[in-house]
């Protein structure tokens, strides 16, 4: 679960991580009223807040500039935030139609001397926590890495101890942090980011950039999170940061409901089970020429409301044209994918073909009861006979 | 045997009182699988179908029997508990099928199983089976036949696709093994590669990869250096959208080299055949070795 930036600021300040005063605006509230609380500074900074890396380069329909803006004063400061809320901003990850932002957050500015490079991540190839630092922070790190410009330092952390002390100072060393009460600050640093990543559930923590100011303070400037969804169940704070505006509408429904689903931009609707299945289905489809509507799991539920519910959201999406079930039944079964189909159809008959491939666990069943169920559906024996029979179904129209 | 479980294994159940079990246990019994205890706190001293005994503990489970193979069918917050409690109890191969394990939890559990003696599957897989004499998992069993190609995978109904296709055209598996989608878990493409090297009733393979983490990579090092064996693949996720996480944890594209399309070259450039047509994987192994050397039961 991706979270806002003021909200990962948040549970950084509480864990006692340096960072600068900062309030978050939302839409009705009293903009200069909230600015006003940060009393009266040198430089402010104004964030939009959208779950979307690049904001800083990111630009906004209506004209305003950037995703990441200064400003002298808090009058000027208050005139970008109303700029910013309520409007579009297209960054190089929110597509062409931008993200519209509903906060922003607000932030003293300061005098950095230097930035830095500081995450917390998995290194799943070793299945361990990494720490990884660079001298040269604030640039776009992912794109550093890869052409290798950039020099990256690693330290491997050993759960749940965490960082070590000598650790630390060895990072600290390596990007340029030799003094001593630098350096300690620093090893003070990673050792509460560590701390936050492990009790927060964290898969990804990211400083960039963390400020060394011209009086020797180490500071966070922009700093990211991501949690991992399976330890949302013992994170009651975390869970209730959970800004659905920011996800796509029918992928929230369906995670409430324990499926997987995920909009593709194709004119198929797929109802599958299992993860690989349904990536092989969509790659089978596109390798023939045809193009998925969606990506769904129907998860390790068993149950029939989860099959209505999946096959609702599947009935909402107005792009498709027609509907492909492929099961391959272990813990889901086939009678029980059929049943939980023809609940959601009640009364409303899907307009479209439909065309059913099952296997496994209580195929023969599920079969039986589409067959008799929806005359129109069509079967098909195996998985590479899916894509003609959807061919000819296009062809005949 | 072939691989790791055979008709001898003695099977301790976690969670036997539970929904996952009721389903599941049945057909795992019906295969012939050796259930001889479970676990399941606060009920022990009942039995499991009048028949089983249940245990509070692993460690009285352990005194009273001998213990080959763990089954974790737990919800996933109790999941990572559960497999420590069977690494303590020294049980030689532990199976968690459990989905939705957090990464924290794992990443303990992969610490104390460096000192231990158990080897791990999974969590949040379909489990693994030994056509004709054991099942210890998800799958539906009349898609599997005895016989001589071993298949690996992340996946549990792709894993299912791939056998149906190998059976469907008189090819029999060794062993099926699931070693689960989450980015943090057990025994990795590599390790059961490396398995199936060694048996003797392998005589080709196929591994099933997806998008997410390097591990298909690293097997297909291995079998271009060291492998003796025909290895055909098959990697899910080419129209996977970059950043989103499909289905399972572990199935995201993290920058260029997780993908789908990196992956395949990478594998093909090993020698590895891998299809490029879910429905062919079956195909893809035939063609280049022949249905002679895959017939038969050994």
């Amino acid at each position: 679960m991706k979270i806002h930036e003021f909200q990962t600021k948040q549970l950084m300040r509480s864990r006692g991580l340096p960072l600068c005063r900062g309030v978050a605006i939302g839409e009705n509230d009293p903009v200069e009223e909230t600015i006003g609380q940060l009393g009266s500074l040198n430089f402010y900074a104004v964030k939009a807040q959208i779950h979307s890396g690049g904001r800083g380069k990111g630009v906004f329909t209506n004209g305003v500039g950037s995703g990441v803006q200064l400003a002298r004063s808090a009058t000027a400061a208050a005139k970008i935030a109303r700029g910013m809320l309520g409007n579009y901003l297209v960054t190089r990850q929110t597509g062409e139609g931008g993200q519209i932002v509903r906060r922003v957050y607000v932030e003293e500015g300061i005098a950095v001397k230097r930035e830095i490079y500081l995450a917390i991540l998995l290194d799943r190839s070793i299945g361990k926590l990494v720490a990884m630092a660079s001298a040269d922070g604030g640039v776009d790190i992912e794109s550093a890495v890869e052409f290798g410009g950039k020099k990256i330092f690693r330290e491997v952390i050993h759960s749940p101890s965490g960082i070590y002390p000598y650790q630390a100072r060895r990072m600290a060393m390596a990007i340029g942090l030799q003094e001593d009460d630098l350096r300690e600050k620093f090893v003070d640093l990673l050792g509460k980011l560590f701390t936050f990543y492990w009790e927060s559930d964290a898969s990804l923590v990211e400083i960039n950039p963390l400020a060394q100011t011209s009086d020797g303070q180490l500071v966070i400037l922009d700093g990211k999170s991501i949690h991992d969804d399976n330890g949302l169940f013992r994170q009651g704070t975390l869970r209730a940061m959970r800004d659905c505006d920011e996800e796509d509408e029918r992928e929230v429904r369906a995670s409430k409901y324990g499926l997987n689903y995920i909009a593709l931009p194709g004119n198929i609707a797929c109802l599958t089970n299992g993860a690989g299945l349904a990536m092989a289905t969509m790659d089978l489809l596109h390798a023939n020429g045809l193009e998925p509507a969606n990506f769904l799991d129907l998860g390790d539920s068993t149950g029939e409301d989860t099959v209505t519910e999946a096959f609702k959201i599947l009935c909402g999406d107005i792009r498709s044209r027609c509907l492909l079930i492929n099961v391959f039944g272990g813990a889901m079964r086939g009678d029980v994918v059929a049943k939980g189909m023809l609940r959601a159809i009640d009364g409303n008959p899907y307009p479209f073909p439909i065309v059913v491939r099952m296997e496994g666990a209580y195929a023969a069943e599920g079969l039986e009861i589409l067959k008799n169920s929806i005359p129109h559906s069509i079967a098909v024996k195996n998985m590479e006979n899916i894509p003609r029979k959807i061919k000819n179904i296009f062809a005949k129209k | 045997m072939a691989i790791l479980i055979d008709c001898n294994t003695n099977v301790l159940v976690h969670g036997i009182s539970g929904r996952a079990a009721a389903f599941h246990l049945p057909y795992c019994e019906a295969y012939g699988t050796k259930v001889v205890a479970g676990v399941r706190p606060g009920k022990g001293g009942q039995h499991y179908d009048n028949r089983i005994p249940i245990y509070d503990t692993v460690r009285e489970a352990v005194v009273q029997h001998r213990i080959h193979a763990s089954l974790i069918l737990v919800p996933a917050p109790c999941a990572a508990d559960s497999i420590l409690e069977a690494i303590e109890g020294e049980i030689p191969l532990i199976i968690c099928i459990s989905e939705g394990v957090p990464t924290r939890d794992m990443l303990l559990v992969r610490e104390r199983l460096k000192n231990s003696s158990s080897l791990l599957l999974g969590p949040n897989c379909s489990g693994i089976i030994t056509p004709g004499q054991a099942k210890l998992g998800i799958m539906p069993n009349y898609i599997h036949l005895p016989g001589r190609v071993g298949v690996v995978s992340r996946s549990g109904t792709l894993t299912f696709e791939t056998v149906w296709q190998l059976t469907s055209r008189g090819i029999g598996q060794s062993t099926c093994v699931g070693i689960g989608g989450d980015p943090v878990h057990g025994l990795s493409q590599l390790d059961v590669i490396k398995m199936f090297e060694k048996d003797p009733q392998t005589s080709a393979m196929i591994m099933v990869g997806e998008i997410g983490g390097e591990e298909e990579e690293e097997a297909a090092e291995f079998i271009h250096h060291y492998g003796k064996k025909p290895v055909a693949a098959y990697i899910a996720g080419v129209t996977a959208p970059e950043g989103k996480r499909m289905g399972h944890a572990g199935a995201i594209i993290a920058g260029k080299k997780s993908g789908a399309i990196h992956k395949i070259r990478t594998l093909e450039k090993h020698g590895i055949a891998v299809a490029r047509d879910p429905s062919r994987i079956a195909e893809a192994l035939l063609e280049i070795c022949g249905s002679q050397c895959l017939r038969g039961n050994h």
